[in-house]
């Protein structure tokens, strides 16, 4: 459709129903043409060009200038005339022709041309109506799409994901509703949340300039813009040099913390420009991304931190006891280890590992003299030392998150047979993390220099673990320990601080479970 | 006297839709399909609040809004709606009786709760 001057507005869409003319011709034997009103002209119909004055009839004109109908007739023939209007706007000049010889038929025809007239009227505002009705189900329908994407939004800040599958269905899914021709998100690097690049779509230049077309972008922001919209991206250089197929784009910053920030961005509308709508989707986008990010990054931190408080309040019984030093660490070391031998999930193996940190806080409150004295201790002092694991319980009492460790904790110098402490409790009474402790416990005790004897050698320790299966310690437990590669166990209890109190199982220790043979 | 509200755009769905809702509210509405239609309904009727669109074929809502504040005694008080509000220079509208620019999507029930609170504070119905 042609673009015509200031003054005249070229009506788009409009078309005359095909088959109108024929039907008419047929019904009355009325030749019906329509002229396409555009500015002071006339487009006849199917054309696109202005037609010259002089092609159009005068009576064209005349209906046009005075908004009415008009009529003419000659000898053999009559015509009219009449215009046809969109609400008040001037869109037709329709013109009838009808042969009649004489005054008679020339009256005659002239009723059934105003008659042909208002059939015409009817049936073009009947397909105005169904045009605008077309129009309104688009919009209903891109609307629809539109809250989808957002309740998905919702639905997808709920569900535990990874990072990158999320970002995977953001992309998608706002590739489809904006209808651009790719969506890029792009994560920097960050304490707490793994780099990312996703893409759904073909995107108009390399992947691999991602990250430097965004700074670019995010370089020319104002702080305040939630979102930025350029469609005319060949007009900026510094944008227009990665690719010459980029044309179009709307950003949305993503704040992914510590300053630093990564986006969220669809490229190259395929229809048209971004509008306001495809800006706010994206930006919805980003929103519900910035989130997630957050949540997950708070998630690492406060595990951190909890480790980090847990390991300062073990280091507090170490400095009481300075034979001790190191041992709270390398029981929570077997523990994990053991623990993955049986199978726990990595939930099971932090909280193993935690449990075995723990065991020993309750020597706080165990005098020191006792904790550090070179020869046997007394029975007095004996039971005093014995208070440990239902003190280290009253710590951690107040601690909901970590009341299966708690248990653990005061059960942990049971033993299987019963004749354990405090609660003289029986096999399976006894709390599995504690059964396993109790193991760690007494294996980091054979395997270092005490006060009143030196440590045993390996193969002893595992003879007498052995020899107290079923007795002292849990004969389920004793079996997976010893599938450990002990030699390599003790070469990690030698690695640094730093090296050893990371979240992360850095590959179980123990070997590969013999299958049972037929008996 | 129900106050008059002149709605302008080439979506007629959104002419529609606009339309509803103010009617609903009881407001007299008349409805344009573009800035020539908009202009000459202005000046015909005088209304007490306008609502274009800014992007509309041959006369844009700027352009519309533009001509009857320098041609009409009374300047009309409008609402630009838009789905192109980060292009719009704002120190073009310094001059013009817009009093708020919003995005499409915009709910319309905001856009009464501001059509209402202007006509409010300019004394109409």
């Amino acid at each position: 459709m042609p673009q015509g001057s200031a003054s005249c507005v070229p009506v788009a869409g409009l078309t005359v129903p095909p088959g109108l003319a024929e039907e008419i011709r047929r019904r009355t034997g009325a030749e019906v043409v329509f002229y396409r009103r555009e500015g002071s002209g006339f487009v006849g119909e199917g054309g696109h060009e202005v037609v010259a004055e002089a092609a159009v009839p005068a009576l064209v004109f005349d209906a046009a200038r005075r908004n009415e109908e008009c009529f003419e007739a000659d000898a053999g023939e009559i015509r009219l005339a009449w215009p046809v209007y969109r609400r008040s706007r001037l869109v037709w000049v329709a013109l009838a022709r009808l042969s009649a010889p004489g005054p008679e038929s020339q009256n005659l025809g002239r009723r059934l041309l105003a008659s042909v007239a208002d059939l015409v009227r009817t049936r073009l505002a009947g397909a105005l109506a169904a045009d605008e009705r077309d129009d309104v189900t688009e919009a209903l329908t891109q609307c629809y799409e539109e809250i989808n994407l957002l309740h998905n939004l919702g639905e997808v800040l709920r569900v535990n994901r990874s990072v990158a599958e999320f970002f995977e269905d953001v992309c998608a899914q706002l590739c489809e509703t904006t209808g651009a021709e790719a969506v890029a998100a792009w994560v920097p690097p960050v304490p707490g949340v793994e780099p990312l690049t996703m893409v759904a779509g073909r995107l108009p230049f390399l992947e691999s300039d991602l990250p430097a077309l965004v700074g670019r972008v995010l370089a020319g922001l104002d702080p305040q813009e939630a979102v930025l919209v350029n469609n005319h991206v060949a007009d900026d250089p510094a944008l227009a040099r990665f690719s010459t197929a980029l044309e179009r784009l709307a950003l949305a910053p993503l704040p992914v913390g510590e300053g630093a920030w990564g986006a969220l961005a669809a490229f190259n509308h395929r229809q048209g420009e971004f509008g306001s709508p495809e800006a706010k989707l994206v930006r919805s986008g980003a929103s519900a991304a910035a989130v997630f990010i957050d949540n997950r990054r708070l998630y690492v931190e406060l595990q951190q931190m909890m480790l980090d408080l847990v390991g300062a309040l073990v280091s507090s019984v170490d400095a009481k006891d300075p034979y001790t030093c190191g041992h709270s660490t390398r029981v929570a070391l077997t523990c994990r280890e053991v623990a993955a031998c049986l199978g726990f999930d990595s939930a099971g193996l932090q909280e193993a590992y935690m449990a075995g940190l723990l065991h020993d806080i309750g020597k706080i409150g165990t005098p020191g003299a006792i904790l550090r004295k070179p020869a046997r201790l007394l029975p007095e002092e004996r039971d005093i030392l014995r208070r440990h694991p239902v003190t280290g319980g009253d710590i951690l009492k107040g601690i909901r998150r970590l009341e299966s460790i708690r248990e653990a904790v005061v059960h942990h110098h049971e033993r299987i047979d019963g004749a354990g402490y405090p609660g003289g409790l029986k096999g399976d009474a006894i709390p599995l993390l504690a059964r396993i402790i109790g193991l760690a416990d007494a294996f980091d005790a054979m395997t270092s220099n005490r006060p009143y004897r030196p440590m045993l050698a390996l193969e002893a320790v595992k003879r007498e673990i052995e020899r107290h299966a079923g007795t002292q310690f849990d004969a389920r437990v004793v079996e997976a320990f010893l599938t450990l590669d002990l030699d390599q166990l003790m070469a990690r209890f030698a690695e640094t601080p730093a090296a050893i109190a990371t979240i992360e199982t850095r590959g179980v220790l123990c070997r590969p479970r013999p299958t049972p043979t037929a008996v | 006297m129900a106050c008059r509200v002149l709605v302008a755009d080439d979506e007629t769905a959104i002419a529609r839709v606009v339309a509803r809702k103010l009617e609903n509210a009881g407001l007299e509405t008349i409805v344009a399909g573009d800035g020539q239609e908009a202009y000459e309904q202005a000046c015909a009727h005088r209304p007490d609040f306008m609502i274009t669109d800014l992007q509309m074929p041959g006369m844009t809502g700027l352009e519309l809004c533009t001509r009857l504040t320098a041609e009409l005694e009374v300047p009309i008080p409008t609402i630009l709606l838009t789905a192109k509000g980060f292009e719009i220079d704002h120190a073009a509208l310094a001059h013009l009786p817009i009093l708020q620019v919003m995005t499409k999507p915009f709910s319309p029930s905001e856009l009464l709760a501001s059509v209402k609170a202007a006509l409010g504070l300019h004394g109409g119905a």
